[in-house]
């Protein structure tokens, strides 16, 4: 449904484009024949409704069209780079959960402590740095002062490509027991990864804190308390259970901005995923190869939190039986 | 029933750092309970008798607060067990029955989960279906008649008087030696009250345990309680059977609170208290009920307890 | 009487926290240097296209602390030109964004039915993609002008308005004071925006400050990306992208604009926060 106005939003932005788009993929060489049959093969002398339909009808059929700018369809070029970005962000995601929840819990327990401090301060630099500033900074420490992690990339140029299988290559690798390859992605991965989760991982840590605090403050911990359960019951099987539903529904939201990072952080390091792509796109005003690009990144964040909306209402016993 | 009282507070003075000063929220409360006692502090929201009855599980947390005094039950004094001494001690020898069942109950967890925890939290040894049989006697007990629906379902699918029952079950499940109830049962209709209290009366009996009901109302505590304490601005004003204090009030806001009741054989109002509970940062000096007392004198400025009678004592120079 | 013992409390909130403050004087101080730009930075006239290619990239020394850049202009200079289209940016993006998402957020709550259904529905669309993508699909609609830029944002940014006053419009309908509005005989348009909104006004405050600063990020990352102003106007996220290209050697040019963001980004938002705890409970 949602992905339904998505589309529309995003066919009518691309329609508002000002010039003709035919005219622009065929550059100011091409004679008003050639361009005038573009226009007719793209259907852009229909009315904008059948354009609209039609534009429906070969993305059900997973055809995107053709790139006006690299002259390939639209869904080869973004096939051919999504499993890049796909892997870094759901590395950085995996960052952001498996450092951020725990940090947000032991804030939470340790009230005002220095931990609790520490915490804040790293959730507080990880809102307000961009993630390119991250990349930078991480850059700058690990891959040159320190030397310990390569500069960009996705693989060192002598490494041995795994059989492609998920087009992740931390996971082909692992499948194909090609520990080599496995050992230079990760090397590869972890600073780009690291830059994107660093604002989420922050929000987090905060999230998980406030939401902690907040259960902390309701009856049922007092009673928990009264029952003599302790601390460390308290948080981890008591308060952390009610704390993680409102938290999993914001960091879904993270995962969006996330997505949109990507862009950023693959630019510092030369990751080979979309953003090139999006950003080539969007400068050469290529119509369909911008609606690609975007469809797809949408798409993709409503299905991550379609997945999320489902474990919170596991986690949430009322939403489950409200729904039966 | 033995003379020495299992649960003591003795001189008990809390006091909280806010914007506006320090609020002096307890003024040296001191009260009893004997074994299988059933009292009552009673007093206007406010006065201080939650944060009495939060002090003595040792809930009350607030960044900048000091307290003083002693809280004692059977020879330890609470007041200074840290954190693990309080383990051993809540839930075990003293437990609570909260106001609001739908808040005091985990959403997320069935209720069956919760009673089995905090049954094997006082008894570690127990295995988990062990557990799982004594809360079910535990439910039949309050009158539930089918415990294994209940068990199995979360607080949100069961009425607020069921939810009410499971906490009380939950209260008494490890036979604790004193129980203190937060006006169980008020956020709920006036029969659940009624059941609560009957119920309450009947388990602690069962195992001997002594209640401390926190209310607003005396009318209810009438039936429950065997002596009533009554609260004022973070002081006790009057204690006395619960006979004698109905029939024979001493103390001006004692007979104003009676008055307060509403009767069904009366046939005026109740008349309401003139004036308001005064500001903690800045209390009158002496008696705090002065600025509203009909009677007020030169002489309560300062007034000390009198004893009209073995146990009726009443701080006015009445 | 009450209303000044209300000020001095609301103060004592925000000064309780010392990190609010210090906020407010690091916002104080980029605000002051942005404006005084020309006045307070040492070399005024590298703003612009200026070339010298004698002092080209040199790293920070008394003269130039944040070094030179590629055709040897101040970054130090640089950094606090940037700040004044980044404040702008911020502001106008905002005043454009914030209005119309407000007042779309309170019909919708207000009116409910099919006009609220519609509206929340468009919205829906609109937060259901990620906010730099929107950005960036815009941009590549319009011709890239700061204009557009600032068009492009404010058309990311107003659903969240949107959304955040729909809730709590809806919170607060059916309030015995805004009931009694509507029984006195009340216009619609009083109820909204003398009722209703003064209501809303600490929580959209307190997003307005920490969005100052979220909007300022996301135009230093357009511009990082080359969706942004076009040079030789200095901006903070170009100035990074220009200078990661040579790193590590000449690390100055990207650090300093880089921290620059991040500063003004962290002032917002730790003001955000002190007007949050200053809100709080007490209202």
């Amino acid at each position: 449904m949602v992905l339904f106005g998505v589309s529309i939003l995003i066919f009518g932005i691309a329609r508002l484009i000002p010039g003709d788009p035919a005219r622009i993929a065929l550059g100011p060489m091409a004679s008003n024949e050639q361009v005038e049959a573009m226009r007719d093969r793209l259907l852009l002398n229909e009315p904008i409704t059948v354009q609209y339909l039609n534009f429906i009808k070969n993305l059900v059929q997973g055809d995107l069209g053709t790139s006006l700018y690299t002259r390939r369809p639209v869904t080869e070029d973004i096939l051919s780079t999504l499993p890049a970005t796909f892997e870094l962000v759901l590395a950085a995601a995996l960052i952001m959960t498996v450092v951020g929840v725990p940090l947000g819990i032991l804030a939470a327990r340790y009230r005002h402590s220095g931990l609790d401090i520490a915490a804040n301060l790293l959730a507080l630099l990880g809102v307000v740095t961009p993630s390119f500033v991250w990349g930078i900074f991480l850059m700058l420490l690990f891959a040159f002062h320190l030397d310990i992690l390569p500069i960009a990339g996705r693989l060192s140029r002598d490494a041995v490509l795994p059989p492609q299988i998920t087009g992740l290559l931390l996971v082909d690798s692992a499948l194909a027991g090609m520990w080599a390859t496995f050992w230079d992605a990760l090397r590869h991965i972890t600073l780009p990864a690291t830059a994107l989760a660093m604002g989420g991982l922050g929000t987090a840590a905060r999230l998980t804190r406030a939401n902690m605090s907040e259960v902390y403050g309701r009856q049922y911990i007092q009673l928990a308390r009264a029952f003599g359960y302790t601390e460390r019951e308290i948080a981890y099987r008591y308060a952390l259970r009610p704390a993680m539903v409102p938290t999993l529904t914001i960091l879904g939201l993270d995962f969006a901005i996330m997505l949109g990072n990507a862009f950023l952080v693959e630019k510092v390091f030369a990751w080979p995923g979309m953003a090139r792509y999006g950003v080539e796109v969007i400068i050469r005003k290529d119509l369909n190869g911008i609606v690609g690009t975007i469809l797809v990144i949408s798409a993709f964040f409503l299905i991550i939190n379609m997945i999320i909306d489902i474990i919170v209402a596991y986690m949430n016993p009322r939403i489950l039986y409200q729904n039966q | 029933m033995s003379t020495d009282p299992v649960f003591s507070i003795e001189n008990l003075h809390l006091r909280i750092r806010q914007f506006e000063g320090e609020a002096h929220i307890l003024n040296g409360v001191n009260l009893h309970l004997r074994a299988g006692e059933r009292v009552a502090l009673v007093g206007e929201s406010g006065c201080g008798k939650s944060s009495t009855a939060m002090m003595s599980l040792g809930l009350m947390e607030a960044r900048s607060m000091r307290a003083e005094g002693r809280i004692i039950l059977d020879g330890t004094d609470l007041l200074s067990l840290r954190r693990r001494g309080w383990q051993g001690v809540r839930g075990r020898q003293i437990s609570m029955i909260f106001q609001d069942p739908g808040a005091a109950l985990n959403p997320v967890f069935t209720v069956g989960d919760q009673l089995v925890t905090a049954i094997r939290r006082g008894n570690p040894s127990k295995s988990r279906s062990d557990a799982q049989g004594l809360a079910t006697d535990g439910l039949r007990q309050v009158h539930i008649n089918d415990p294994e629906r209940v068990m199995s379902s979360y607080p949100f699918q069961l009425s607020g008087g069921l939810n009410q029952r499971v906490l009380i079950t939950m209260a008494l499940i490890n036979r604790p030696k004193v129980v203190v109830a937060d006006e169980p049962g008020s956020a709920l209709d006036v029969t659940v009250q009624e059941q609560t209290l009957r119920l309450m009366t009947e388990l602690c009996a069962d195992v001997d345990a002594a209640v401390l009901l926190i209310s607003h109302n005396l009318g209810v505590v009438r039936r429950f309680a065997q002596r009533i304490y009554v609260m004022y601005s973070g002081t006790i004003v009057e204690e006395a059977d619960t006979a004698t204090l109905f029939s024979a009030p001493r103390h001006p806001y004692t007979k104003a609170l009676l008055a307060a009741v509403p009767r069904l054989t009366g046939e005026r109002l109740p008349e309401p208290i003139p004036g308001r509970v005064p500001d903690y940062t800045d209390p009158p000096v002496g008696c705090r009920f002065r600025p509203r007392c009909p009677h007020q004198r030169s002489e309560c400025v300062d007034p000390p307890f009198a004893e009209p009678a073995p146990g009726h004592r009443v701080r006015c120079v009445l | 009487m009450m209303a000044r013992r209300f000020q001095s409390r609301a103060w004592y909130r925000f000064s309780a926290e010392p990190m609010a403050v210090l906020g407010l004087v690091l916002l104080a101080a980029i605000t002051l240097a942005a404006i005084l730009a020309p006045f307070v930075t040492p070399f005024p006239e590298h703003a612009s296209s200026f070339v010298d290619f004698r002092n080209m990239s040199q790293p920070p020394s008394a003269s130039h602390w944040f070094g030179t850049d590629l055709v040897g202009r101040d970054v130090l200079t640089r950094v606090v030109y940037g700040y004044r289209i980044s404040l702008t940016v911020g502001i106008v993006v905002l005043g454009l964004a914030v209005p119309l998402g407000v007042t779309l957020g309170m019909i919708a709550g207000y009116a409910g039915g099919r006009l609220g259904a519609v509206i929340m529905r468009i919205t829906d669309v609109f937060l259901a993609i990620p906010a730099l993508v929107l950005a960036m699909a815009v941009l590549g609609v319009l011709d890239r002008t700061l204009i557009n830029g600032l068009i492009a944002l404010a058309v990311l940014w107003w659903p969240w308005y949107t959304r955040m006053v729909y809730n709590q419009t809806r919170a607060i309908r059916n309030e015995g004071y805004v009931v009694a509005a509507q029984v006195v005989g009340a216009s619609h348009s009083w109820v909204l925006f003398g009722e209703i909104l003064p209501n809303l006004v600490p929580s959209i405050l307190t997003k307005f400050t920490l969005d100052l600063g979220f909007v300022i990020l996301v135009a230093s990352a357009l511009s990082f990306l080359g969706l942004g102003v076009e040079p030789p106007t200095p901006d903070l996220g170009s100035m990074v992208a220009e200078g990661a290209g040579y790193l590590p050697d000449m690390w100055w040019m990207p650090v300093f604009p880089g921290l620059a963001i991040l500063l003004v980004v962290l002032a917002f938002n730790l003001v955000g926060d002190g007007l949050r705890s200053m809100f709080g409970d007490g209202m």
